[in-house]
């Protein structure tokens, strides 16, 4: 397998990117952490943050291609995520000593998408997606638009063995009432 | 039913001013009517053609450009709010709404991060203790290993202070110089592996050489 090189090529792989967890709330837009390595004994807070930036930091960007990620080395004494809001909030989470999961696990609770709204947009995305559909909102308006398939009868009458006034009516009947 | 139906059409009939008869306003024209072709006396008629000077056209190129960028990012931006309103709307969600979902998210985040914080403050606390002790250590390490060091080199002065009194000085250079000619010492001598003296130096020996050369 190409480009299968470097450390842990597994995080590169399309099935694990898909995998991860984190799917931020729209109104996030930035994510930065801040985190230290390479300093020694010093280093034991900043072992769940280093895991988080190796392992979990590429999904989540995956997940979240319009939030710009940003990672601060050596620049701080304690770990922490800060997360930016559009509307200019911010919200600050301490990660000091904690581990990979704890970490993913308090990110989805708190500015993550809850499991509800995230069912409800596949629900929205695949009625989007399925080229079956049609409709208000989809890539088509009507049925008709496929070749092959009976024009709307507001432009093109339908066939007559279609129409309830050729199959409804007896024969003689029809006459009268046309006349 | 029927009320409805009315209903409707009044709502219709007060917002689209197109159906609205007073606003109706027919086209009068003053000249030629548009479905008229091209009078007999402009048929061949080539409109002279405007040609901007250079400065102008570019002034122009970049006024066009700028208004078009800026209309092109409202329109964007415009279009952006409203499909999200749509969606918020379809969701159900208000910007109050919003903004509790915020304050529950901040307030959960803010015990976790109290949490973190008193863990820390112990560690630190703990972390400093360590330090303290070894800091305490490291200092009676110093203490005693400065000891030592003034202990040897006071042994060292000592030892000598008790040499110097066999130094040659100024006043007993003389002395020292005939008790140097008077005792000449040669190191010319050879040693074996062990460091033993063997025999005579070497110069001596020469020398006695040479005199057995000269006496004949």
């Amino acid at each position: 397998m190409p480009f299968m090189i470097g450390r842990a090529p597994v995080r590169r792989t399309l099935k694990y990117l898909n995998s991860g967890r984190i799917v931020l709330k729209d109104k996030i837009k930035i994510f930065s952490i801040n985190y230290n390595v390479g300093l020694g004994f010093k280093n034991k807070v900043h072992e769940g943050a280093q895991a988080f930036v190796f392992w979990t930091l590429p999904q989540l960007q995956y997940k979240n291609p319009d939030v710009q990620v940003v990672t601060f080395k050596n620049m701080t004494p304690t770990p922490f995520i800060r997360c930016y809001y559009e509307n200019g909030n911010q919200i600050l989470i301490d990660i000091d000593s904690k581990s990979n999961d704890e970490i993913i696990n308090h990110l989805i609770k708190v500015v993550g998408k809850s499991e509800k709204t995230l069912a409800a947009e596949t629900l929205a995305a695949e009625k989007k997606d399925n080229p079956a559909n049609f409709g208000v909102g989809c890539s088509r308006k009507c049925m008709c638009e496929i070749p092959d398939q009976i024009p709307c009868p507001g432009v093109c009458p339908l066939p007559k063995h279609m129409r309830g006034k050729y199959i409804l009516y007896k024969k003689d009947e029809l006459e009268n009432a046309e006349v | 039913m029927l009320g409805g139906h009315f209903s409707k059409i009044s709502t219709t009939s007060s917002f689209n001013l197109c159906y609205n008869q007073v606003c109706v306003q027919s086209v009068r024209y003053a000249r030629k009517p548009r479905w008229l072709p091209t009078a007999p006396s402009k048929v061949f008629r080539v409109p002279e053609r405007h040609v901007l000077p250079h400065d102008e056209s570019i002034e122009w190129q970049r006024l066009n450009n700028n208004y078009r960028t800026q209309i092109n990012s409202l329109r964007r931006y415009l279009i952006k709010e409203v499909e999200e309103k749509k969606k918020n709307r379809e969701m159900n969600a208000t910007p109050a709404d919003e903004e509790a979902e915020f304050q529950r998210c901040l307030a959960i985040n803010e015990s976790w991060n109290q949490d973190i914080a008193k863990m820390r403050t112990l560690r630190i606390e703990e972390e400093n203790e360590k330090r303290r002790e070894q800091i305490l250590i490291n200092i009676e390490n110093k203490v005693e290993r400065q000891q030592k060091q003034k202990e040897i080199v006071e042994e060292k002065i000592k030892r000598e202070q008790k040499a110097a009194e066999s130094f040659i000085t100024r006043e007993n250079i003389d002395q020292a110089i005939e008790r140097a000619l008077a005792n000449p010492i040669s190191y010319d001598f050879c040693i074996d592996l062990d460091g033993n003296r063997k025999g005579d130096s070497i110069v001596k020996e020469e020398s006695k050489i040479i005199e057995e050369q000269q006496q004949p």
